[in-house]
């Protein structure tokens, strides 16, 4: 099958700025009241005029930098000029880099296994309204409009087309998002906070534009349900025409979007309400000295410092808060292996069940550390210390709390293992003969043991029980026989 | 003078659509008249040698207009005064499809 | 013996500072001016009669305590429509906006209001100042004072005739190409169109905004130092706005002007310019030199592009700030039709009159694919050769002089059936906005009761000159 090729156009709103991209209304409208977070500029009331946010551009150039791309030494502002219901002044203030126009930086790259994804240009612009339906798109009589988002700071990061499987798309997403995150600049996590069209086309087809993705989980399910349709159509000798599609996230389709020859027209022209931004290289190096440390060399260290695997570093660099949280507990605990495994493996597997984000859970590195040392001082066993995980991540109590409510000290009795070791003997008679041939018969045995203590047999203890009850039944055995 | 390009009644049609403008039959005549006669003046421009100029976006040469990252209490009373239509909070538009 | 609505600006200030005469007296004055006047004139859409009633009681209040005196305190303004009011309905003109009422001041209002002027209402122009005649108006045109069969010009012809009538002791308009020096030109006022960037446009509804100001229109010159001291100055809300330390603009007034250098562009005295207004512009020039000025005919080569490429820069802003007339968040909204984007164009079609279609439509074409470097880029370009050139002539002449209109007031409803043939009443005022430059229009005579206006245009921020020049016409003239 022919070559693929993918271009990305990744949305990312600033999600640390305090203010709008042009004026001072605040951005944590989230989950707020609908338009509530808004005021005569971001509605676009006749007569208002943009002031820019500073610190939006400093942000958007500590990007750029992070991205290896080369910052203009001078930007405009241009109008994107289109009707929609989204829209406060029916067009956009973004950038441009023809007709004249200059975006905030072009060129530049993101490292992925194997390969680097190179970066077109970087731009700034403000972010549209949101739509929602009574009922669905499709049925609703009128559409409805809330504001709150309209005006927020946005950067569009422009991809060439060089990713070759929608994998490889996501990959990439993983770290643009881990690279933004390090930088403190935009937390993905935050509902619609990185947004994403695609470009995708095969060897042989077209070049098809997929829009509306809401996040990066649908960009590699809307690729992959893309290149399986050109693919059909190849293969039925049909090519891809040049249109560009909508991503139904529900029915899990790209639709096309009516083809308008109009569509591109976007009569963009310089902003005449905003000036020109001359970005000198001193403003450029003051904001260098803050590049924090980023994936790659945050990846390192951790490997270095903690002795971690790759794949464990990995998956802490890709999830920054979790490595933020992996090192304090590193701090106060040090068994830096033990605790990587834990979060990466158990904690990271259960948010993701539970779809719990990051920051959501209640528990503080003191959880962690605490939760290690009963183990490792035999106080719970490993499979104890899993549900008292769980527990503390709902419910942030501490694990020597859940430990006792629950009753889940260990048990080294041995005169209880005991009795329970011959309870299970006289119940599995045919087990116990197996046990004597078989191996895995006697985990059987061991299985049944912890599970009338409820995990909390001391396994090493259980394990020496069962190995001396099997050995005194096997010796009775032969002096009938 | 010489008319290059004239714009016709399609191309009319075409701009009132970009523009979101719903022209009646008389007016489209009317305009394709009166816009044409307005673009051969304007083509004078053509004339001009301004090849090595660069143009003028700002005719007062300010750069850096920037305000620092400070919030201030939104104010959704004065932005929503006017709204014609509201549906509880929201703004009530037209159907998309 | 004047009466108390024809006082200037700076009498009123006086008189009522020194309690000579009570704000409510003279405010009730004016409105009963504007009942007597308006109903043939129609400079007014709005009145604010009880605001301005309450805001006069204030001010004999604090005259009684003898509490400071804003230096515009008690005068009574007209504000054109497009200017943005708290609570008082600025429509600019246009069905699409005849249910607006602002919930902010413009920055120049705030300015005004703390120096202690009065709103009396807002006044007629062409739908959002797209006309030279305020014949655009969705509610019908304004009416020359001087002549009831001709136009008062445009597109601020309200606010123009307010003031020359005395419905107003001064007001404020905006000068896009002319939109101010136009009607101030055709109702024997003086029109000032300041520097680009000196007064914030913040609260002006936008038509073309790199070129347009709001302005002020007075009845003699010192009226006019004295509102552009309070107008001008730097606004944060405004990005074009510029930081300049604030003259004091009455520092002008009176100085002479022996030595005093002027241009007379000939492109601006064209073939077609009005032999009656040739006569008076070179009259006033003339008395110029008498008072020690010396005046140089030159030529300007690239003003004869300047007429189009003003039309095709204006008309491409103009095409993008009128998008947001869709009925959702304000103004008319019409009733709905299929899907949104047949309901915005319904909404459009009924919400704009046709000059402002056409107006949109000539922009849309010029920004649009494979014409945006024949025409927007093009004419930016000439933007550039057009300030080169004037950059040269203002490094041997202090001041340029023309005709503020090449035509004499004409007759109502003479120029709608072509377009085109309106478009060129702005020849000479374009220049001035092209370049940013200050240019102002002082009354210069009449010809069979029509008045006429003399044109001064000034280096960017040399309103102090153009004041300087005015004042002294001014007194000459009134010998």
């Amino acid at each position: 099958m022919g070559n693929i090729k993918i271009g990305l156009e990744v949305h990312s709103q600033l999600t640390n700025l305090n203010s709008k991209l042009f004026c001072s209304c605040p951005t944590d409208y989230r989950g707020k009241e609908a338009n509530s977070y808004i005021c005569t500029v971001c509605m676009g009331i006749p007569g208002t005029l943009p002031v820019l946010n500073k610190k939006a551009v400093e942000d958007a150039i500590l990007i750029a930098l992070s991205l290896n791309s080369k910052i203009s030494d001078k930007m405009y502002f241009f109008r994107k000029n289109y009707f929609y219901p989204d829209m406060p002044k029916n067009f956009q203030i973004s950038q441009y880099d023809k007709a004249g126009g200059i975006t905030l930086a072009t060129g530049g790259y993101v490292s992925i296994p194997n390969k680097k994804v190179r970066i077109r240009r970087i731009q700034i612009e403000e972010d549209p309204a949101r739509i929602t339906y009574e009922g669905t798109i499709y049925k609703s009589k009128s559409s409805l409009v809330d504001y709150n988002r309209a005006g927020i700071a946005l950067l569009e990061i422009v991809t060439e087309p060089d990713m070759e499987s929608p994998k490889e798309a996501r990959i990439f997403l993983q770290k643009l998002s881990s690279i933004l995150e390090h930088l403190d600049v935009c937390h993905s996590y935050l509902e619609g906070s990185m947004r994403c069209d695609a470009n995708i086309s095969m060897e042989g087809g077209k070049r098809v534009e997929i829009k509306n993705i809401s996040s990066f989980k649908e960009v590699e399910r809307a690729l992959n349900f893309e290149m399986t349709r050109q693919r059909n159509l190849l293969i039925k000798g049909i090519s891809t025409k040049m249109e560009t599609r909508h991503w139904d996230e529900i029915r899990r389709v790209t639709i096309s979007l009516r083809i308008k020859e109009e569509e591109e027209e976007y009569r963009y022209f310089p902003e005449p309400d905003l000036v020109p931004t001359i970005i000198t290289k001193e403003w450029v190096e003051t904001i260098k000295d803050k590049m924090p440390e980023l994936p790659d060399a945050h990846k390192e260290r951790l490997i270095k410092k903690y002795e971690l695997s790759p794949q464990n570093a990995d998956v802490l660099v890709n999830y920054k808060l979790l490595g933020d949280f992996f090192e304090k507990c590193a701090e106060i605990y040090y068994k830096p292996g033990a605790i990587s495994n834990w979060l990466v493996g158990d904690l990271l597997g259960y948010l993701h069940e539970k779809g719990i984000q990051l920051q959501e859970m209640k528990i503080s590195p003191v959880h962690i550390t605490k939760m290690l040392k009963m183990v490792d001082n035999g106080i719970i066993s490993g499979k104890i210390a899993k549900t008292v995980l769980e527990e503390m991540i709902i419910s942030g109590k501490m694990p020597e709390i859940i430990v006792k409510e629950k009753g889940l000290i260990r048990i080294h009795s041995d005169e209880l293992i005991e009795q329970l070791t011959n309870k299970v003997f006289e119940e599995n008679k045919e087990a116990v003969n197996d046990a004597l041939e078989d191996e895995k018969a006697m985990h059987y045995l061991i299985g049944q043991v912890m599970k009338l203590t409820k995990g909390r047999a001391d396994p090493e203890l259980t394990n020496k029980v069962v190995r001396d009850k099997l050995i005194e039944h096997k010796k009775l055995l032969e002096k009938k026989n | 003078m010489k008319i290059e390009k004239s714009l016709s009644k399609m191309e009319i049609k075409h701009l009132s659509w970009l523009a979101k403008i719903e022209l009646t039959k008389k007016e489209e005549d009317l305009f394709s008249n009166q816009l044409n006669d307005i673009l051969s003046y304007f083509q004078k421009i053509d004339e001009a040698n301004v090849e090595d100029l660069p143009p003028t976006y700002h005719v007062i040469d300010i750069s850096n207009v920037l305000r620092s990252d400070k919030s201030r209490p939104p104010n959704p009373e004065q932005a929503l005064k006017n709204v014609p239509k509201l549906k509880g909070r929201y703004v009530k538009a037209p159907r998309i499809v | 013996m004047k009466k108390i609505f024809e006082y200037s600006a700076f009498q009123i200030v006086e008189k009522i500072r020194n309690g000579e005469l009570s704000s409510l007296e003279y405010i009730n004055a004016l409105f009963d001016r504007i009942k007597e006047v308006d109903s043939k004139i129609h400079a007014y859409l709005t009145v604010a009669k009880d605001m301005a009633l309450d805001e006069a009681k204030e001010i004999d209040e604090k005259a009684n305590k003898g509490e400071h005196l804003g230096s515009l305190c008690g005068v009574g303004m007209a504000i054109k429509d497009n200017i943005c009011t708290e609570s008082i309905r600025t429509t600019c003109s246009s069905k699409s906006l005849s249910n607006f009422t602002p919930s902010y001041d413009a920055t120049v209002i705030e300015r005004i209001r703390k120096e202690d002027a009065i709103i009396l209402g807002k006044t007629n122009m062409d739908e959002f100042a797209m006309g030279s005649s305020t014949e655009y108006s969705f509610f019908g045109p304004t009416i020359n004072p001087y002549n009831d069969e001709r136009v008062a010009g445009g597109s601020s012809g309200g606010s123009a005739a307010a003031v020359a009538i005395s419905e107003a002791t001064a007001s404020l308009g905006s000068d896009t190409g002319g939109s101010v020096r136009c009607p101030a030109s055709f109702c024997g006022v003086i029109g000032l169109k300041p520097t680009y960037g000196l007064v914030s446009r913040y609260g002006l509804i936008a038509y073309a905004n790199s070129l347009e100001q709001i302005s002020p229109i007075v009845k003699d010159v010192r009226d006019l130092a004295i509102l552009l001291n309070c107008i001008a100055g730097h606004d944060e809300r405004d990005s074009t706005s510029l930081k300049v330390v604030k003259d004091d603009y009455t520092r002008f007034i009176g100085n002479d002007i022996k030595g005093l250098k002027i241009g007379v562009p000939k492109e601006l005295f064209g073939h077609g310019t009005n032999k009656h207004v040739l006569k008076r512009v070179w009259d006033a020039i003339h008395v110029l030199e008498d008072l020690g000025a010396s005046y140089t005919e030159i030529s300007l080569d690239s003003l004869e592009y300047a007429l189009a490429s003003y039309y095709i820069i204006a008309n491409s802003e103009a095409s993008s700030n009128l998008a947001r007339y869709d009925g959702l968040r304000y103004g008319f909204r019409s009733d709905e039709v299929n899907d949104w984007s047949d309901t915005f164009s319904k909404n459009r079609r009924e919400g704009f009159g046709q000059e402002v279609k056409r107006r949109i439509i000539l922009g849309t074409f010029a920004l649009s694919a494979g014409y945006y470097n024949k025409y927007y880029l093009k004419a930016q370009k000439v933007r550039t050769l057009i300030k080169k050139d004037f950059d040269k002539a203002f490094k041997k002449f202090d001041i340029l002089a023309s005709p503020t209109m090449p035509i004499l007031p004409f007759k109502l409803g003479e120029k709608l059936k072509n377009p085109l043939e309106m478009y060129m009443c702005d020849l000479d005022t374009v220049p001035a906005n092209l370049i940013g430059a200050p240019a102002i229009s002082v009354p210069c005579g009449s010809y069979d009761g029509l008045p006429i206006g003399i044109q001064f245009i000034a280096q960017p921020f040399k309103e102090g000159s153009l004041i300087q020049v005015s004042y002294k016409l001014e007194e000459s003239l009134q010998d």
